[in-house]
């Protein structure tokens, strides 16, 4: 199992390697001059010619592209943001756990809610607790994330007073700042969870098994729920993993709503601004989060299922099995 | 089926008339129609007939855990040991099952909780079942070692056994209670022929040892004349031959019956083609006026196709449902 | 059938709530769930340009400065956000009002916009603005109890020109230490404004200090700012509470520095409708800077204050110099374009009512705006006339291109003056392109007809030496245009005695008569407070002379 681990810990450098080059490629081929955009639109010939060579890019592609990689690499320097020269790093240090946050908070309160919601609609299948249960998940799907969030901040802020609409505050009194924006958030991923749930459980109900819990005379509940749902959590998982990398990045409107300085509203900022430095610097970072929550995710796979446990820990061994053969 | 007056004992499992119908589509699917049978401790009755004839849906009804949707349990009774079972609220039937009742499953490979410990399955059992004073791991191993698993096997997992294993660890959550009444249904269907042996073996033993009623559901006659006490044919939802093992055996007077034993192949005689009963089964959701079984029965006259038929005895003393069994006799004498 | 019946109430629903959304005066809360501005209000009395800091819709008295120092708190919510404090910085937010109580700087422009000494007691030139000898006050201390030389202010100047981020260090020829509290700053050029803006521009900051902090003060400062910044959390807030031991008299500061208030918060919230929630719910006492779809909702609240201000840039668009565009060469083409701009649709359609004219290229916030060009017409719409223009002039049927930038007021204000443009029978298009590309093209004349620009340098003599000097760039001035009669009247304006209202209005007419570039519309600024903050003096000042919340009186 630890193998398995370090195998795609080892793996993640290459996909990691290989999004740097390709977004710094891209980027070489945006529009806009650097120079121009850091100087800002008064600034004199001479400045700018200047400021060209300050910032390397009279070198060609490849030295540009070396320089790059063992800023990010072997120094952990993003570079600074052509705009405000800050440095991208510590900016980045300081809004990627609020994103984290975010989505953390959103897919608990989506699967929270989604996965008993999808259970009862399994459950009772076909009868009304079914249809409601499906439509709420419906509506859930077509309801614009800011117009749930304007009604919220209307309802829980402006007329209630219960919740913070905007902000981010210190400590675990810091939660309250990321409610709102979860709930406005999660609509989408409850939706998915629900209805993953339910067509999940109906598959596992059916099962043969769950016949054999029954005719041992377990309890109506712990059939579901023990022998039931632990065995449909697979594609529960999967939609979760699906999720939270839908969220690191498109989170982008909840955060501008709701004034949450997060990596969302700083890499649309950064890419309506052409700050390209951010953009790289993001993608890359994000790519790292992504990588690193699809190893949970899979990790979560084998602790759930000891079939695919045991996939992890064996795949050696029938490699020295066809070696010997 | 009438009273079995033959039976001197007060039976343990009393089916009357049960009646089990499945709502798909919007049509009725008539699963049971009208089925009665009995089963004394410590006494074997195999339930003999096609698939989809209804066999798993009469052990499932017995134990009440037929499907929720759409499965209901129109007419009839159950009693087990006196004591009416259909009408009794969950949590007594609860009690019941894996403890005074259990059922061993067709299929090992699905019947088993792919992410549960075989050894805290059987102990699941145990534990639903006992006190809180009872070791159940101890029980659950003790178990395995019954079924000839080794205890050490305790904490792996459904994948790494094989069929074979699996089918005994199911059979050791099924006996892990000492249950008075086994349901097993079709259990070496799905098992090699080696395996087979080894695994009814087993069943065998236990229930002489514990004197368990066993009802056996198969559609393997030669595991009917091996292990059956009593044996009863069921075509389409009814029983329509039912009686002592040496009984059915040696006079089958239902045509279903007869033509059942005519497709065997005989290893003595030099054969080229097999005999399949002519036809197919009825579509259950749209069964034949009158008998079943009359739109392939060589014998079938029109009394046949008009309403049910009900029970007549046979010359040697078994029932068979059939109007028309003394015309068959005489045709086949 | 039950599943259609249920899509559709479901379309009913968001087809009504679509329906609310839209349009309405939405009194209470500030949802703007509608997406376009849905009211169209005519602005009453606001169409005459109002001289900043007062406005028709709120009552001030003259209230003379006060000495006396308050413990109130006050909370402000400001749009724009910054991710360092870092006083080595672009020039990009750099007039956010917090700044006034981060940094201080040399000089300050108080309310009339006159520079004021702040750290710096004095500065002189001997040879007209090429040297200035400045001398700062001998008692300057930061927080941290560094005490201030003019080595430190020296030294911040070279490293300033070192890191080459604000131009206006690149002005700097040297600088010297010529005594512990002076120094010889010696000019590139002697453009009127150069000295001004590097006296606002010099962040007074303790050498030691700044070497001491692991960041470069980016996430905590240590300077001689009455203020110490007590919290920050980059993009989101920063908090300042005045400080017992600050080096100044109260009396010796000028007004808009003064640090009367005990505690400033700022919430940095850069989604205008939340401004709005954050007024309303009483988070914050005063929005500085509000969007006008969110600041005119307040107009008639009681319970707020609205203060409207000039625009301190400014639209304007910009003929193509380029000898390719028919516009370049036409002066008869450019005035009947001119005149064919209807100013008060663009007030209207553009700001729904809260903007002014102009009368020249430029805002009358810029620094060398005569008040007397209000009296002049300028341009004032008259379609019969463009019309009579455009005959005599040599366009033909050509279409013509007006470049702008995608940001959405841009983008509207090139559709409404292509609408007047088609209202004249001139053919033209609209090229609405992103930032990155619009900085890159804009210089090239060659590439469009007209360019939608909103430019507001300090003074009129910045706007005209980045917008018409011929020598600016390689390919001519700003368009692409060489003219050199109006760079020799530029040029004269361009030292501190030339800077004269004869040269500016010489310049003035030039630009006038000959249309090259015209000023469309200058959209107010919104400052809206609540009733119950108390306030009963609004004091600006500062670079953008906006209302700086530690120097105001409340009761």
């Amino acid at each position: 199992m630890l193998r398995y681990i370090v195998k795609r810990l080892l793996w993640m450098i290459p996909i990691i390697l290989g999004v740097t080059i390709l977004v710094f490629t891209m980027m070489i081929f945006c529009p806009g001059d650097p120079a121009e955009i850091i100087l800002g639109s008064t600034a004199m010939e001479a400045d700018l010619a200047a400021k060209r060579v300050e910032l390397g890019l009279d070198k060609p592609y490849l030295i540009r592209l070396a320089t790059y990689i063992s800023d990010v690499f072997f120094h952990f320097d993003l570079g600074v943001s052509w705009i405000t020269n800050v440095d991208i790093m510590s900016t980045i240090a300081d809004r990627m756990p609020r994103t984290l946050i975010l989505a953390v908070v959103t897919l608990v309160i989506a699967f929270g809610l989604g996965i008993p919601l999808g259970i009862t609609a399994a459950t009772h299948q076909n009868k009304w607790q079914d249809h409601v249960s499906m439509v709420l998940a419906l509506i859930g799907v077509a309801i614009p994330n800011f117009w749930l969030a304007l009604l919220l901040i209307i309802l829980f802020s402006v007329k209630l007073g219960w919740l913070p609409a905007m902000g981010v505050g210190t400590g675990l009194a810091g939660i309250q700042y990321y409610i709102l924006p979860a709930l406005a958030n999660c609509a989408g991923a409850l939706a998915n969870s629900a209805r993953q749930t339910r067509s999940a459980m109906l598959d596992v109900i059916r099962a043969d098994y769950i016949t054999t819990a029954r005719s041992k005379g377990v309890a109506e509940r712990q059939v579901i729920i023990k022998h039931a749902l632990k065995n449909a959590l697979l594609p529960i998982i999967t939609t979760m993993g699906i999720s939270f990398g839908r969220m690191l990045g498109g989170a982008m409107i909840i955060e501008t709503i709701f004034s949450l300085p997060g990596m969302g509203s700083y890499i649309i900022g950064a890419v309506n601004n052409r700050d390209y430095p951010i953009v790289q610097g993001g993608s890359i970072m994000l790519a790292i989060a992504f990588s690193i929550a699809m190893l949970l995710i899979d990790l979560l796979y084998a602790a759930v299922d000891p079939r695919i446990k045991a996939q992890y820990a064996s795949s050696k061994k029938r490699k020295k099995v066809k070696a010997v053969a | 089926m009438s009273e079995n007056e033959v039976r001197k004992n007060v039976p343990f499992l009393s089916v009357k008339d049960l009646v089990v119908e499945y709502k798909s589509d919007g049509q009725i699917v008539h699963a049971v129609n009208g089925v009665s049978l009995s089963l004394e401790k410590g006494k074997t009755l195999g339930l003999v007939g096609e698939t989809g004839a209804g066999k798993t849906t009469i052990a499932k009804s017995i134990l009440r855990i037929l499907p929720d949707v759409g499965a209901k349990i129109a007419k009839g009774s159950i009693s087990l040991d006196g004591k009416d079972v259909l009408n009794l609220p969950e949590n007594e039937m609860r009690k019941i099952r894996g403890n005074v009742v259990s059922m061993i499953f067709q299929d090992p490979m699905t019947a088993l909780n792919p992410v549960q410990k075989i050894g805290d399955q059987i102990a699941e059992v145990i534990r639903l079942h006992s006190d809180e004073y009872t070791d159940f791991e101890k029980r659950a191993k003790e178990m395995l070692e019954i079924v000839g698993i080794p205890a050490e096997r305790y904490s792996e997992y459904p994948h790494q056994f094989s069929g074979g294993m699996k089918q005994r660890v199911i059979i050791a959550i099924a006996l892990a209670c000492n249950p008075t009444l086994l349901l097993a249904d079709e259990p070496t269907t799905a098992l090699d022929v080696t395996i087979q042996a080894q695994v009814m073996d087993l069943i065998v033993d236990l229930q002489k040892k514990y004197e368990t009623a066993l009802l056996l559901i198969t559609h393997d006659m030669g595991v009917v004349a091996t292990v059956c006490d009593d044996v009863a044919v069921i075509y389409a939802g009814n029983i329509v031959e039912y009686g002592t093992k040496e009984q059915i055996f040696d006079h089958p007077t239902h045509p279903y019956t007869i033509g059942l034993f005519g497709a065997i192949p005989d290893m003595n005689e030099d054969e080229i083609w097999l005999h399949p009963i002519e036809g197919l089964p009825p579509d259950p959701t749209n069964l034949p006026q009158g008998c079943a079984f009359s739109p392939r029965c060589k014998y079938a006259a029109d009394e046949c196709r008009k309403e049910p038929i009900s029970v007549y005895k046979t010359p040697d003393g078994h029932d068979c449902r059939c109007c028309r069994i003394n015309e068959i006799s005489t045709q086949e004498d | 059938m039950r599943k259609k019946v249920l899509a559709l109430l479901l379309c009913a629903a968001m087809t009504a709530s679509v329906l609310t959304g839209c349009g309405g005066k939405a009194d209470n809360a500030g949802s703007t769930a509608g997406g376009e501005s849905g009211t169209t209000q005519e602005a009453s009395g606001t169409e005459q340009a109002e001289p900043a800091g007062e406005s028709a819709v709120q009552e001030t008295a003259q209230v003379e400065p006060s000495t006396t120092l308050s413990d109130k708190e006050v909370n402000i919510g400001y749009g724009t956000v910054i991710d360092s404090l870092t006083p080595f910085r672009a020039n990009v937010a750099n007039d956010s009002p917090y700044f006034v109580q981060l940094y201080e700087t040399l000089g300050v422009l108080d309310g009339n916009r006159e520079m004021q000494p702040y750290a710096a007691k004095s500065w002189e030139t001997s040879d007209d603005g090429f040297t200035y000898t400045i001398e700062i006050w001998d008692t300057i201390s930061d927080s941290a109890g560094n005490k201030i030389t003019a080595a430190d202010i020296v030294w911040f100047i070279e490293e300033s020109k070192a890191r080459a981020l604000k131009p206006i260090f690149a002005k700097v020829d040297s600088v010297t230490q010529t005594g512990d509290y002076t120094l010889e700053l010696k000019l590139t050029d002697n453009k009127f404004g150069t000295i001004d803006t590097i006296l606002m521009d010099v962040f007074v900051v303790s050498k030691a200090a700044f070497e001491a902090s692991s960041d470069e003060f980016g996430s905590s400062v240590v300077s001689t700012s009455p203020y110490v910044c007590t919290e920050f959390t980059a993009s989101a807030s920063i908090s300042f509470e005045r400080r017992d031991d600050y080096w100044q008299d109260i009396e010796n500061l000028p007004e808009c520095v003064r640090p009367l208030q005990k505690k400033v918060n700022y919430k940095l919230i850069t989604e205008a409708s939340q401004l709005g929630i954050a007024l309303e719910t009483g988070e914050i006492d005063m929005a500085i800077n509000i969007a006008t779809e969110t600041g005119s909702q307040f107009v008639d609240n009681d319970n707020f204050v609205v203060d409207l201000s000039d625009g301190r840039s400014g639209w304007q668009v910009f003929f193509s110099g380029a000898d390719t565009s028919p516009a370049a060469n036409d002066v008869k083409l450019r005035q009947a374009i001119c005149y064919g701009i209807d100013a008060q649709g663009l007030i209207a359609g553009l700001c729904s009512g809260y903007a002014t004219q102009m009368w020249d290229v430029c805002s009358p916030f810029t620094v060398g705006f005569n008040e007397n060009w209000k009296n002049e017409s300028y341009y004032d719409y008259d379609l019969e006339k463009a019309k009579a223009l455009l005959a005599e002039s040599d366009y033909n049927g050509e279409t013509l291109t007006i470049l702008s930038s995608s940001s959405a007021t841009a983008s509207r204000l090139a559709q409404l003056l292509q609408n007047y443009l088609v209202a004249m029978d001139i053919k033209c298009e609209v090229n609405s392109v992103d930032m990155a590309l619009y900085t890159s093209i804009r210089l090239d004349g060659t590439q469009y007809d007209m360019v939608i620009n909103t430019v507001g340098e300090y003074s009129l003599a910045d706007n005209w030496s980045i917008r018409f000097d011929p020598a600016a760039y390689a390919t001519g001035d700003a368009t692409s245009r060489h003219d050199y009669d109006l760079a020799e009247l530029i040029y004269k304006t361009w030292t501190l005695d030339g800077f004269t209202e004869e040269n500016i209005n010489e310049v003035h007419e030039y630009l006038k008569e000959s249309a090259i570039a015209y000023g469309l519309v200058n959209p107010q600024l919104f400052t809206v407070w609540s009733k119950a903050s108390g306030l009963s003096k609004a004091v600006t000042g500062a670079r953008r002379n906006y209302i700086v919340p530690s120097a105001c009186q409340f009761e």
